[in-house]
């Protein structure tokens, strides 16, 4: 029993993502997992759950990031156009998570500097990365540029490799977030940053090395989110950065961090947020109302994770 | 004789999660009585009065009120049941004006329209705050530019604005100065007069048996006894309390102040902000006290030792090496734990094996991992030294008493294995009981080779513990005292004003 209540919220989550399954497989007549929608899932769900776990690291510190959707389409531009030049895809990929990694080590660089909100800091990127964007998108004959003459099929249709892509991400990265100091040391300071600080803790350190990592995902998002669509266009990426924050959301994350975050919510966030929306969509409902749908389980979900954190306290 | 009790509890039980914080407590508070209520850190006496108070719903048990069934939903409901209460944190607006204050949640009473009648609240306000004596106070002012102690006051004016028939006073009288006390005890003593009733809550054994007509005594949530004026004794009151008979003397009982030749932190003529040129060596195995008023820079000075606080000039070395900032200073095994230890030190909302483990990481890790089992065994072992109280080490640090939250300090310098120990007011706000554990402790820390710097505003801790105090006043060295049994407060006091 004490094991139950210790894991209470572990379970809660994970027994919502087999509720929307169930719910949704029978009320679609299991059309929901038919291998086309399972293939079509696993395609939307890889980029978003990558970057949700990159940004698990930004949210555990307490860090708020409004900017992936624009960092996504800032580095799947670089991405295509190295990848057409060279017609080298890793090249791409790294190019990819070059850009991503320094838009948001300006970000957390900024913020330490001047003290400021990361939300606002995200802001500035988001406005910059995107102006660029659409400037260079613009100026082409077609407002877009697409993927020419080189092979990314691994990234756009081999959907084991993408399992395993999202696997190592969520076994390599959630190592790092439970059992190493990187990861203990960001969820403290997400709890109490002036004690983390007297405790050791190097604050600013840590939110680089965390803002790096996100990095790193959110531009590997970014590859997979190119490879599915072929090309970049200045609306590339739109609206991802509230689609993570709803998964996280969803997945029971803590908007201001501390040790109690946990990296699964950011897998079972996704997972759940895809299978919801595809589910929505099977059963016919309209495309419009659907956005309203997301913003009604978004409140929803942020009463419930407020209420579960405002356990009753002692006086002292 | 039954008219005469003014508010029965029968049987009040309080559960907060897993921990029972009140156990069956039955209390009558009679009309024209003042009753201390007293106990350790965590002994239920303020979840009691904010039961009574509705600020929390009893788990289980009743309330008797005149005589008639009272289970209060919230405070405004005990306030119109002529039950006040001042609560021992702060409870005022800063952005708020001084009436504004002292009507907050009854601005319907000033209505002129749809706006508040600002000009007759203030005059109320100014009525209220003479009634218990303070006249020299603008009742326009944001209460932000005052200090503690008329905030305090305000509270005050504010409980007393209802003519409560019984007022409760949380731990007040320790935030004011003698002036303030004589205000408070004024108003107790005309409220027994006038045949109403006080509950009065305080940690200052001679202020209660001064005060009180009759004590209840609290231990872990259960009633002890009830004391009678005729029968208060202070070695008997403090024996109800801790369970056990205390020492007449906390503190250390040598007076061996010798300091070893090794000098383990050199402060070579550090300024900073507010210190001036502050020169000191720290020795192994020496307990070494920083007192002073407030604003003397002897908080500074720990942050400082601590690495949390650059030097403008000058510099500190550990064992002959420059000190270099907060992580430097840890990894040369000083602990630091700061006044403001729920703030800074700990991490209320995580368990106690989070808190424990924090600054221990280094030594915990293998490779680069740190490992769940390496972390439960390590806060098992600080749990049970320290006899922490506590369900599990998973239980969470908010949920403790005071000293036990300052055992899980403790538990952090100790099990990163510091050598040098920077603690700034170690018994803050802990009772008697813990207050002792504490002292031996860092005695046994002392006999161990640890060297110890207690920054204290308490002359009697200073003087009873430490082998050589350093009086800071304006940031200067005001005065440096040796150890020995003859050292009178009186002596002190003229170095530190």
């Amino acid at each position: 029993m004490k094991k139950i209540k210790e894991y209470q919220s572990e379970l809660v989550k994970w027994i919502g993502l087999v509720l929307v399954t169930l719910v949704f497989g029978f009320w679609s007549d299991w059309n929901l997992l038919s291998a086309y929608n399972l293939n079509s899932m696993i395609e939307t769900v890889t980029p978003l759950a990558i970057a949700c776990i990159g940004m698990a690291f930004v949210f555990a510190h307490g860090g708020m990031d409004i900017s992936s959707g624009a960092v996504v389409a800032l580095a799947a531009l670089l991405a295509v156009v190295i990848m057409n030049g060279t017609g080298s895809v890793v090249l791409g990929v790294l190019f990819a998570m070059g850009a991503s990694m320094l838009c948001y080590f300006v970000n957390v660089i900024v913020t330490n500097k001047f003290g400021l909100m990361s939300t606002i800091t995200s802001l500035a990127i988001m406005f910059s990365a995107r102006g660029i964007v659409t400037y260079i998108c613009q100026n082409t004959p077609n407002e877009s540029i697409s993927i020419a003459n080189v092979d990314v099929t691994m990234f756009k249709k081999n959907h084991i490799f993408m399992i395993v892509m999202v696997a190592t991400a969520m076994i390599v990265l959630g190592i790092i977030f439970n059992y190493t100091r990187l990861g203990k040391g960001a969820r403290a300071i997400g709890d109490n940053h002036i004690s983390a600080g007297q405790n050791g803790v190097n604050i600013d350190k840590t939110k680089v090395i965390c803002y790096l990592i996100a990095g790193i995902c959110v531009g590997l998002a970014a590859v997979f989110k190119l490879c599915s669509t072929g090309m970049v266009q200045s609306s590339t990426g739109n609206g991802f950065e509230m689609d993570i924050l709803v998964c996280l959301v969803l997945g029971g994350m803590s908007l201001s961090g501390g040790m109690g975050t946990k990296i699964s919510s950011a897998l079972v966030g996704s997972l759940t947020y895809v299978i919801l929306m595809k589910g929505l969509t099977i059963i016919g409902m309209n495309p419009n109302v659907v956005i309203l749908v997301k913003a009604i389980v978004f409140i929803i979900i942020i009463y419930i994770t407020t209420q579960r954190s405002n356990l009753k306290t002692l006086p002292r | 004789m039954e008219e005469q009790i003014l508010l029965r509890t029968l049987g009040l039980s309080k559960n907060f999660g897993d921990v029972k914080a009140l156990t069956d407590v039955s209390l009558d508070i009679r009309r024209g009585e003042i009753q201390g209520l007293i106990g350790e850190n965590g002994s239920g006496k303020s979840t009691i009065s904010s039961i009574i108070f509705g600020i929390h719903k009893a788990s289980a048990g009743t309330m008797e009120l005149k005589g008639s069934a009272y289970s209060p939903k919230s405070p405004m409901e005990a306030r119109q049941n002529g039950i006040s209460m001042i609560v021992q944190e702060k409870d005022t607006i800063d952005m708020l004006s001084v009436a504004e204050n002292i009507f907050l949640g009854d601005e319907k009473e000033f209505k002129k329209g749809p706006l508040v009648d600002t000009a007759r609240m203030n005059a109320e306000a100014k009525k209220a705050l003479s009634d218990i004596g303070i006249t020299d106070i603008d009742v326009t002012e944001p209460v932000y530019k005052l200090n503690f102690e008329t905030r305090k006051l305000i509270e005050i004016a504010k409980a007393l604005y209802y003519k409560p028939e019984l007022i409760i006073i949380d731990e007040t009288t320790t935030a004011l100065s003698q002036d303030g006390r004589m205000k408070i005890y004024e108003i107790m003593k005309k409220q027994k007069e006038a045949g109403k009733a006080v509950l009065f809550i305080s940690h200052d054994l001679p202020e209660l048996i001064e005060t009180c007509d009759c004590l209840t005594v609290l231990r872990d949530g259960s009633f002890v006894r009830k004391i009678e004026k005729i029968d208060f004794s202070e070695n008997e009151i403090k024996k109800s309390m801790v369970g056990r008979t205390v020492a007449e003397n906390l503190y250390r009982s040598d007076f061996d102040g010798r300091l070893s030749d090794e000098v383990a932190v050199s402060v070579k003529a550090v300024s900073t902000n507010l210190l001036k040129d502050i020169t000191l060596d720290l020795h192994e195995g020496e307990i070494l006290g920083l007192g002073g008023l407030s604003g003397s820079g002897m908080h500074e000075l720990g942050r400082v030792l601590a690495g949390l606080d650059r030097c403008k000039k000058g510099e500190v070395t550990v064992y002959g090496e420059k000190l270099r900032g907060v992580a430097h200073a840890l990894k040369m095994k000083i602990g630091y734990i700061s006044k403001d230890r729920d703030i800074e030190t700990l991490f209320l909302a995580e368990s106690i094996q989070d808190n424990l483990t924090i600054s221990a990481w280094n030594i915990l890790k293998k490779g680069f991992l740190i490992l769940p089992r390496d972390e439960k065994r390590f806060a098992r072992e600080q749990i049970d030294s320290l006899k922490i109280k506590c369900s599990s080490e998973k239980q969470l640090v908010r949920e403790l008493s005071g000293g036990n939250k300052q055992k899980v300090s403790f538990g952090k310098l100790i099990g990163n294995g510091s050598k040098i120990m920077v603690l700034d007011s170690p018994t803050r706000g802990v009772d008697v009981g813990v207050k002792t554990t504490m002292y031996e402790l860092i005695n046994n820390l002392k006999k161990e080779g640890h060297a110890i710097v207690i920054i204290s505003e308490e002359l009697p801790e200073l003087i009873g513990m430490c082998d050589r105090i350093l009086i800071l006043k304006d940031g200067e060295k005001s005065k440096e005292f040796e150890r020995k049994p003859e050292l009178k407060e009186t002596d002190i006091i003229n170095y530190l004003i």
